[in-house]
């Protein structure tokens, strides 16, 4: 009965709260007195008014501890156990190899004994920055051991931890190192989010290290342009010492040039390289490999470089703005070895009717007659971006068309992609321009395919460069493998005899029962570039 | 671009086989459309005003548009089959989630590109509030800033001043510029308000203070803006700046 009226037990160790605001208790009581006096007023009997006072006593004593709002309070909790991190240092320094072995060896072996030890732990590793997990490999450049100390505060938000284990072979080269150097060290350490225990990895003697860095060279350079190569140095143990660094071209010197390292055994060297021919080469920047040289394998470094005859220009031509124009636009602009030309058809002659006068509109009439007669033979490519030029030659068209002809057949590129304005679609056939082409396409307008499909990479194309995008071959076929269906092809006769087909139709057939072709190339009578 | 006036359309007239043909079936999927961007309370919808702006850009230029919006959460991955994508609203909205902000910022980084409307023209109102913070969430170095008046935007197919919405209150569009390309505008004058219509095909909101006129305006740049996203900064080639001062069209 009384936990029924109490609302079940009430523990031993809790404590009565009441809840209500005191300015209602106030005027509780104020009211309860009120009420009483209330009662008392008027003539009775003695024992009567004595008895009513009572009752109502009691009646509003109790409505006014009912408003006060008792409540029961007990508090309880647990402590739960606090985690244990576990940072390791993930830099170059840890891939030293003394006695036959690598530093970065030993971690895997003090990680198990920390875990036999304290059980779950969680791992992070660190360079300049820290990371979850272990490291995937010991070839991080820097090594800031306050920095790591730091980012694990933050992320552990103020909690205590029951302990950091760090796991380095102590060669910092953050803040806490230059602060030692200059003797503030003792003054303030790093921040710690618990207990802190290090496994010193390696033994304690002075490391040496020859190493480049880095080799910056842009990427791409112009035939009989001069180019920079820089090469960052970095010499542990070197400090003020003359060290010789050599650059090399498909392994023979090209030249050499001495550097001095500074105090923190840093130096740059700038070579700079003039090509007489185009094409990728392997350029290498290297250092000797002194006796006592940790690492051996960083001595040097290889870096490719594209040579390029001149900047190649592109004229694309695109029979309306679509959002696979915008990304070949900014693909070959963002290109520096490509200048690019384009025209785009921005306005019809359907649309002429439109409410717009001319002066409101920012549109340049398409120079055709120029481009295709004057200015043809300077480019390098011509790209037909599901351009149909019926509507636009108004001239000359067969002309224009026979100009383009004879480019490609002179040495000049010639893309031309699909779409409902390009090959049959575009009116091409029987032009002097289908001649060129690597497929046949006939003289009336073809029927597209509209069906989705995913077009299958041919022998020709698992070899072809413009198809070969990874080296591996079936790396590459997956590759392909994995594309996005496309939405339709055009459909053409047949690919010409001299073409190569590198992506064909799944299980559509050409007029000669060969699968479809879908890209096509082929060279020209004088073996100049593909088209 | 003298020949394109009275020369090129007697001579369009006057070559009629030579008309561009309605494009067939083939790429209907990659036709252009609008998606308008869910982020719940707060963002609005208005797909009349998307299908106006389509129907004039289908009738004045050369894209190929189907009249159609959608709309769809930014984690959505048929994000990536529209090129053009609208934010409007008119209240604060929530943040979207890591994953939804993530692919919004592969989208826009891949050439996608993003319209943010703000119908209230309040300064300092609550969506432009959430907008100012979604925008520093995507783009913490790059704020949001006004645009020159001679961004492409201004001149992808129209020569325009300024951008006139339902209301005439800001003289500029801010942005979010990336290299030579701008993927995020953000438009504080109501767009969609000047072009929303109801189902008879009337204008829903009035034009204030400039009424039709301003209306016009409003179309202008909303055709404006799906050409700088399907052509970037292609006006700002030398061969048309030069032709368009050459003929007085361009100061």
């Amino acid at each position: 009965m009384r936990d029924f009226w109490l609302g079940g037990e009430l523990g031993s160790q809790g404590h009565l709260l009441w809840t209500a605001p005191d300015w209602l208790v106030l005027l509780a009581v104020a009211g309860a007195v009120l009420g009483v006096v209330l009662v008392a007023v008027g003539r009775r009997a003695p024992l009567a008014r004595a008895v009513e006072i009572a009752a109502a006593t009691a009646g509003l004593g109790g409505l006014v501890v009912m408003l006060a709002g008792p409540t029961w309070v007990e508090e309880e909790g647990r402590t739960e156990p606090g985690r244990t991190v576990v940072l390791v240092d993930g830099s170059r320094s840890m891939a030293v190899r003394e006695g036959g072995h690598a530093r970065s060896d030993a971690v895997a072996k003090v990680l198990d004994h920390v875990r036999s030890e304290v059980g779950d732990v969680e791992v992070f590793h660190f360079g300049d920055d820290l990371a979850v997990g272990e490291p995937d490999g010991f070839d991080l450049p820097g090594t800031d051991v306050e920095g790591a100390m730091q980012s694990l505060g933050e992320r552990v938000a103020g909690e205590k931890l029951a302990g950091v284990v760090l796991l380095t072979d102590g060669l910092d080269r953050g803040l806490l190192r230059k602060r030692y150097q200059q003797e503030e060290a003792t003054a303030q350490g790093p921040e710690l989010a618990g207990p802190l225990t290090v496994f010193q990895i390696g033994e304690a003697v002075d490391v040496q290290d020859l190493a480049v860095r880095s080799v910056d060279t842009g990427g791409y350079a112009f035939i009989r342009a001069p180019f920079a190569i820089t090469a960052e140095i970095d010499g542990v143990g070197y400090a003020n010492r003359s060290v010789p660094v050599t650059l090399l071209r498909d392994g023979a010197t090209v030249t050499e040039q001495r550097v001095v390292l500074d105090a923190e055994g840093k130096a740059s060297a700038r070579f700079e390289v003039t090509p007489e021919d185009a094409g990728r080469f392997a350029y290498a920047v290297s250092v000797p490999v002194y006796e006592g040289d940790a690492v051996p394998a960083n001595n040097t470094m290889p870096v490719v470089v594209k040579v390029v005859r001149d900047r190649i220009r592109v004229l694309q031509v695109a029979g309306a703005p679509s959002w696979d124009v915008k990304f070949l636009r900014r693909f070959l602009k963002d290109d520096p070895s490509v200048q690019l030309v384009s025209f785009f058809i921005l306005r019809t002659q359907r649309d002429l009717a439109s409410q717009y006068s001319d002066r409101e509109l920012s549109l340049i009439q398409f120079p055709y007659e120029r481009l295709f007669a004057e200015d043809l033979w300077t480019f390098d490519v011509v790209i037909f971006q599901n351009f149909d030029y019926a509507p636009y030659f108004q001239f000359n068209s067969n002309q224009l068309l026979s100009n383009l002809a004879k480019y490609v057949e002179e040495g000049g590129s010639l893309v031309m992609m699909g779409g409902d304005r390009s090959f049959g679609l575009g009116q091409y056939g029987g032009t002097p321009l289908a001649d060129v082409l690597p497929v046949e396409i006939g003289r009336q307008e073809e029927t597209p395919d509209t069906a989705p499909f995913l077009p299958q990479l041919t022998e020709d194309g698992a070899r072809h460069p413009i198809t070969r995008v990874v080296a591996d071959a079936a790396e590459n076929a997956a590759w392909w493998a994995r594309l996005h269906d496309l939405d339709g092809t055009n459909v053409v006769l047949k690919a010409r005899p001299d073409a190569a087909v590198l992506l064909a139709h799944p299980t559509r057939k050409d007029s000669t029962g060969a699968p479809l072709p879908v890209l096509s190339v082929r060279r020209s009578a004088r073996g100049a570039p593909w088209r | 671009m003298s020949g394109v006036t009275r020369r090129g359309a007697l001579l369009g007239a006057g070559a009629g086989l030579l008309l561009p043909r309605a494009s067939r079936a083939f790429g209907e999927a990659t036709r252009v459309d609008i998606c308008e961007l869910d982020l719940g309370a707060g963002t609005l919808s208005r797909p009349n005003a998307w299908k106006r702006l389509l129907y004039e850009v289908k009738g004045t230029t050369s894209v190929e548009c189907e009249a159609r919006s959608v709309r769809l959460k930014p984690d959505d991955d048929a994000l990536f089959e529209h090129p053009f994508t609208v934010l409007l609203g008119s209240g604060g909205f929530a943040m979207p989630s890591d994953a939804g902000l993530e692919q919004l910022e592969r989208y826009l980084q891949y050439g996608g590109f993003l319209v943010v409307d703000d119908t209230t023209g309040d300064e300092n109102g609550p969506f432009d509030q959430s907008v100012r913070q979604l925008v520093e969430r995507m783009y913490p170095t790059r704020p949001l800033g006004p645009l020159s008046s001679d961004h492409s935007i201004f001149r992808s197919f129209f020569l325009l001043r300024e951008p006139l919405g339902r209301l005439d209150r800001f003289p500029y569009l801010e942005g979010v510029t990336a290299g030579s390309n701008t993927p995020l505008v953000y438009m504080r004058n109501d767009l969609s308000g000047a072009l929303d219509r109801g189902d008879d095909g009337r204008s829903t909101h009035p034009c204030v203070p400039g009424g039709e006129n301003q209306r016009r305006e409003a179309i202008k740049l909303g055709i404006n803006l799906i050409l700088y996203a399907l052509t970037s900064n292609y006006k700002k080639d030398q061969a048309h700046v030069r032709q368009l001062m050459k003929e007085g069209r361009l100061e």
